[in-house]
């Protein structure tokens, strides 16, 4: 047995069991990290005990659903499953999820790990992991304050590409043009996985869009179909580059609400139907990947569709309270593009709702509240009955809105508190709340108090 | 360029013109597309990744560089953040490799630094600038820097203002943003005219100048915009 590894498991599993009998977290940064500083090497031995190989979740937007639709999948074909918590998604959530799952002396009973890795840390995890698949689902603008620009992202991202060999599996987004150019840097066995109904798409692009440009020439690209942001159907009207052929897709979305989809499952072994309990296009394109990778592993559609069908939406992101009769939904912002996709779907309804806007800027949410401006926020305008805004930056987010015309606004508080309890008592029947990711958890807090923990969904 | 949520300028422009009842129309130009200098009275020059940077500066040294010069004679209003700040003055010179060709219609120069500027910031804008416009309500811009390049103010300019928070063009001399004329720089995101609509407002008044003479802009309702002001400048007092 290794010294170091022995010692760095004994402090982490010490560390984790403390802070839980001081009830102060789920443990899932602090013990990696203890655990990760006496033995760098840790998660790359570990990794090796896991009985058959791990895979990398990345992206900017639907990771941790991602993560968790392919972990009921696997659940379905028998197999046990090891992930990180949702959100702690840096090498110490990988460290210490490893260091629970793994007994005293290091033996680990899991079949296959899952691992959502934060877009930067991505290369390190991969390097240490040594995943038998890679999943990169898209290139979103974040929180420039904290990257620096997408474009550091990119080459980062095309040099651990370059690296894997041919016994590996690249998972990517075909219609991501970014992403699916990764797709020609790589020696490994790449599919692709991308939405092909065209009567779902956009005809033009959003105004603001993080990757229009050609990732080989730099010319703006020619879109036949726009999805979601800058992903769809895409074309370089100077050079070769152009949207590759898809491995995965659906050619038919039968149903899309802010609640569920159902949509038509196209792969090479057949198709079958796939029913959500999570909306949205881009839980359409979570659901892909998550099928896409599952397939490439080898496990049956039948699986598939039986493991997509019991998937329920994950912490924050999209999770319901329900106090005194009325049901408050929670629909996690975090960028531009995540933003715009939950106000499309919301809004897309006829009917008009009551909805709550929180908008914090501390360093997890982003310091930086320029990004609202990317949003095109213009659908609101006939769709909204009752307004609320809180948050440290409540009266940006109601600036952002005048600009868009919409400003019926009911409250603007920045006392979560009052603002909570104000919205609960005054919308209808339903309240939708959309927070950036502190915001989320301190209202979490709230309607946890308000509801005596009655809630229906829980990570 | 338009990478960086400072699409909010241009909305707040148009916004606050329609507002108004004044008819404003958008064009969008890229590169490739010339600029008519006779058509724009109001130019945005935004922010961009550095492979775009590079695009557009090589754009700007063919006959479009010019045109721009010729539309700024003629005393169109050109605004211009971050990136295309840095394109405006006589060069940016990246850590490694050639300087990038800058129109030079900025008398500043900016070097690559080695340490990223971020953060909320709040200046106190030059007191001439604001004369023509509505500063009772505040004398000050707020925004949000992210930048990792210096820039230095040659003798033709005057500092759009003096940093009270934040870092500034270079955060040595305490100066922020640049201006001659009608044409202006500066580091603040935010989006930044939305939070500034004093500013915003002076930028409109410039630009209809070169048509309608002398025009005084019509009041609007702000009180959401100071709102916003204020409480971002309290925002940088306090980091919880």
């Amino acid at each position: 047995m290794d010294f170091r590894l022995q010692t760095a498991l004994f402090v982490g599993k010490l560390t984790a069991g403390l802070i839980r009998k001081l009830g102060k977290s789920g443990a899932t940064a602090a013990p990696g990290l203890y655990a990760l500083k006496i033995d760098p090497n840790l998660v790359k031995k570990l990794s090796q005990r896991i009985k058959l190989y791990s895979i990398v979740i990345s992206g900017t937007n639907g990771k941790t659903t991602t993560a968790r639709m392919l972990a009921s999948i696997v659940e379905q074909e028998g197999l046990k499953v090891i992930h990180n918590r949702a959100g702690s998604n840096l090498l110490r959530g990988i460290a210490s999820a490893l260091v629970d799952k793994a007994g005293w002396f290091g033996k680990i009973e899991d079949d296959i790990a899952i691992w959502e890795t934060d877009e930067a840390v991505m290369p390190i995890a991969v390097s240490q992991t040594d995943p038998k698949v890679l999943v990169i689902s898209n290139l979103f603008r974040d929180q420039l304050d904290r990257y620096g620009e997408i474009d550091k992202l990119r080459k980062i991202w095309t040099k651990t590409a370059s690296k894997l060999d041919k016994k590996k599996i690249l998972i990517i987004n075909s219609d991501d043009p970014q992403v699916a150019n990764l797709g020609n840097k790589t020696s490994a066995k790449v599919y692709y996985f991308g939405i092909t109904d065209q009567s779902t798409g956009q005809q033009s692009l959003p105004p603001v869009t993080d990757a229009k440009f050609c990732p080989n020439c730099q010319t703006p690209l020619v879109y036949q179909a726009v999805y979601v942001y800058h992903m769809g159907k895409y074309q370089c009207p100077k050079c070769a580059f152009k949207h590759p052929k898809v491995t995965v897709t659906t050619d038919k979305i039968t149903k899309i609400s802010p609640e569920s989809a159902q949509f038509e499952l196209k792969t090479q072994e057949g198709s079958t139907k796939i029913d959500l309990m999570v909306g949205g296009l881009y839980n359409i394109y979570n659901a892909l990947a998550a099928a896409t990778t599952s397939q490439s592993i080898g496990i049956s559609l039948d699986n598939i569709k039986k493991g997509l069908a019991k998937f329920k939406a994950v912490f924050g992101r999209i999770e319901k309270f329900n106090i005194d009769g009325k049901v408050i939904s929670l629909y996690l912002v975090k960028n531009p593009a995540g933003f715009s996709a939950v106000i499309n779907t919301l809004f897309t309804e006829k009917d008009k709702k009551d909805v709550l806007i929180a908008i914090n800027d501390l360093i997890a949410d982003g310091t930086d509240v320029s990004w609202l401006w990317d949003v095109d926020f213009s659908i609101m305008r006939t769709k909204t009955n009752k307004l609320f805004l809180t948050g440290k930056r409540a009266d940006d987010m109601a600036l952002r809105l005048k600009y868009d015309r919409v400003d019926n606004f009911s409250l603007i508080d920045n006392d979560f508190q009052t603002t909570i309890i104000k919205g609960v008592k005054n919308c209808s029947k339903k309240l939708y709340v959309l927070p950036t990711y502190t915001a989320m958890l301190e209202i979490r807090k709230i309607l946890n108090q308000m509801g005596h923990g009655v809630k229906f969904w829980e990570d | 360029m338009n990478i960086y949520g400072d699409n909010g300028n241009i909305i707040c422009l148009t916004q606050r013109c329609e507002w108004r009842g004044i008819q404003a129309k958008l064009d969008q130009v890229t590169i490739g597309q010339k600029i008519n200098p006779d058509k724009h009275d109001i130019y945005f020059f935004g922010g961009g990744q550095d492979q775009q940077q590079i695009a557009v500066s090589s754009d700007l040294k063919e006959t479009n560089g010019i045109l721009l010069k010729k539309a700024a004679h003629e005393n169109a209003v050109i605004f211009s953040v971050c990136g295309g700040y840095q394109l405006l003055g006589h060069y940016y010179q990246p850590e490694k490799g050639k300087a990038l060709f800058g129109v030079g219609l900025l008398d500043v120069i900016t070097v690559a630094g080695n340490k990223r500027m971020i953060g909320n910031i709040v200046i106190e804008v030059d007191k001439g600038i604001l004369s023509t416009t509505n500063c009772e309500l505040s004398t000050k811009m707020v925004g949000f820097e992210n930048h990792s390049g210096k820039t230095f103010l040659g003798k033709g300019v005057k500092p759009l203002g003096k940093v009270l928070t934040g870092y500034g063009n270079n955060s040595n001399d305490k100066t922020e943003g640049a201006f001659a004329g009608t044409v202006f720089g500066c580091y603040l995101h935010g989006s930044v005219l939305p939070k500034n609509p004093h500013f915003a407002d002076l930028l409109i008044s410039k630009a209809l100048q070169r048509r309608y003479g002398q025009i005084k802009l019509k009041t609007l309702d702000d009180t959401i915009e100071w709102q916003a002001h204020n409480s971002a400048i309290a925002r940088t007092r306090s980091r919880t």
